[in-house]
């Protein structure tokens, strides 16, 4: 194809980005309207739609432990490449809690939010929990 | 801008959950709607769609600008869903064949440089069918026919009402139309 833009692929778009438009501006009284004319029951798909939302929360929040732990793991993966086996410099210990924290803020801030206030050993301590935590939830 | 800034001008996901809790029945008639138009492109059942658009909103996978509705944030999702599928280049077409018996000359002149951005032809001829069925939606109305012709190549409305010789009003009439028929028709997966 010499011209991408002029593809099915982007004609396709074209039209379906038009009625997105079309869509979101118009106003909710014409929008349940059109939704009943197409045979639509408004009541049912709010419905359907919480019910959708709920599975939904229950799967994005396994993602997200997923990715926490994957996260993690490689966090510790990158602490060992750096020849740290157990935490016994505030420096490393602070930089692999930092890691673990930008891997997943909402699950493991609670714990680490606070790191850069917390003294050496403090610091070298909960290290070396979320490094026992990481090794037994890869077991 | 800096990190707190950045920060700022997106939900959290806590915020991006109680957005979502807070849609109306309108909001969720304009994601059936909507998820409609993508359900045959992605293969998919319309709730299917939306609910993999909610997903990766809530697990963090997209991020929502704080100024952004949230049904447009879901409309966002599934368009660069259907539109990476839809873009998807050609395994085979992209792929560099090297010609062994060429290969101990050095000559590299009849290894098969792939075209850049060349987009499979399965997807390009689910697209021509998908466009086919809405060009039949408006088969009894000439004026439709055109005026969706003029949205398939990116026309504005000015510019397709100089191209066809409407006026603006005949334009808007025509296009209600249109999306009027693309309310009421389903292309199943």
């Amino acid at each position: 194809m010499k011209n991408p833009d002029n593809s099915s692929v982007s004609q396709l778009l074209n039209i379906i980005d038009q009625y997105s438009l079309d869509i979101l501006n118009a106003s909710d009284a014409e929008i349940l309207e059109r939704a009943k004319e197409a045979g639509l029951n408004p009541k049912d798909l709010a419905d359907s739609g919480k019910s959708l939302l709920l599975q939904a929360e229950t799967i994005a929040k396994r993602n997200r432990l997923a990715k926490a732990k994957s996260g993690a793991i490689n966090a510790k993966s990158r602490a060992k490449d750096n020849d740290v086996s157990s935490f016994s410099d505030a420096a490393k210990a602070r930089s692999f809690i930092e890691q673990c924290r930008k891997s997943h803020p909402t699950e493991i801030s609670l714990a680490a939010r606070n790191g850069e206030k917390m003294d050496d050993a403090d610091a070298i301590n909960l290290a070396n929990q979320l490094s026992e935590l990481i090794e037994k939830n890869s077991e | 801008m800096d990190q707190l800034s950045k920060s700022l001008e997106i939900l959290t996901l806590k915020e991006v959950e109680e957005a979502f809790k807070a849609l109306t029945p309108a909001d969720w008639a304009r994601l059936e709607l909507f998820s409609r138009r993508f359900a045959h492109v992605l293969n998919k059942h319309p709730k299917d769609v939306v609910s993999s658009a909610v997903i990766d909103a809530l697990d963090g996978t997209r991020k929502c600008r704080r100024n952004l509705k949230p049904v447009a944030f879901l409309f966002g999702i599934i368009r660069s869903e259907a539109s990476n599928e839809l873009k998807k280049k050609d395994p085979l077409r992209n792929a560099t064949i090297i010609n062994i018996e060429d290969s101990e000359t050095d000559d590299y002149s009849n290894f098969d440089i792939p075209a850049p951005e060349e987009i499979n032809p399965e997807n390009q001829l689910i697209a021509k069918q998908e466009i086919d069925a809405l060009f039949d939606l408006v088969s009894d109305d000439e004026i439709a026919g055109l005026v969706m012709q003029t949205i398939c190549e990116g026309m504005s409305g000015t510019e397709a009402c100089k191209e066809l010789g409407i006026s603006k009003t005949d334009y808007e009439s025509a296009r209600r139309k249109i999306n009027r028929r693309l309310d009421k028709s389903r292309i199943q997966p």
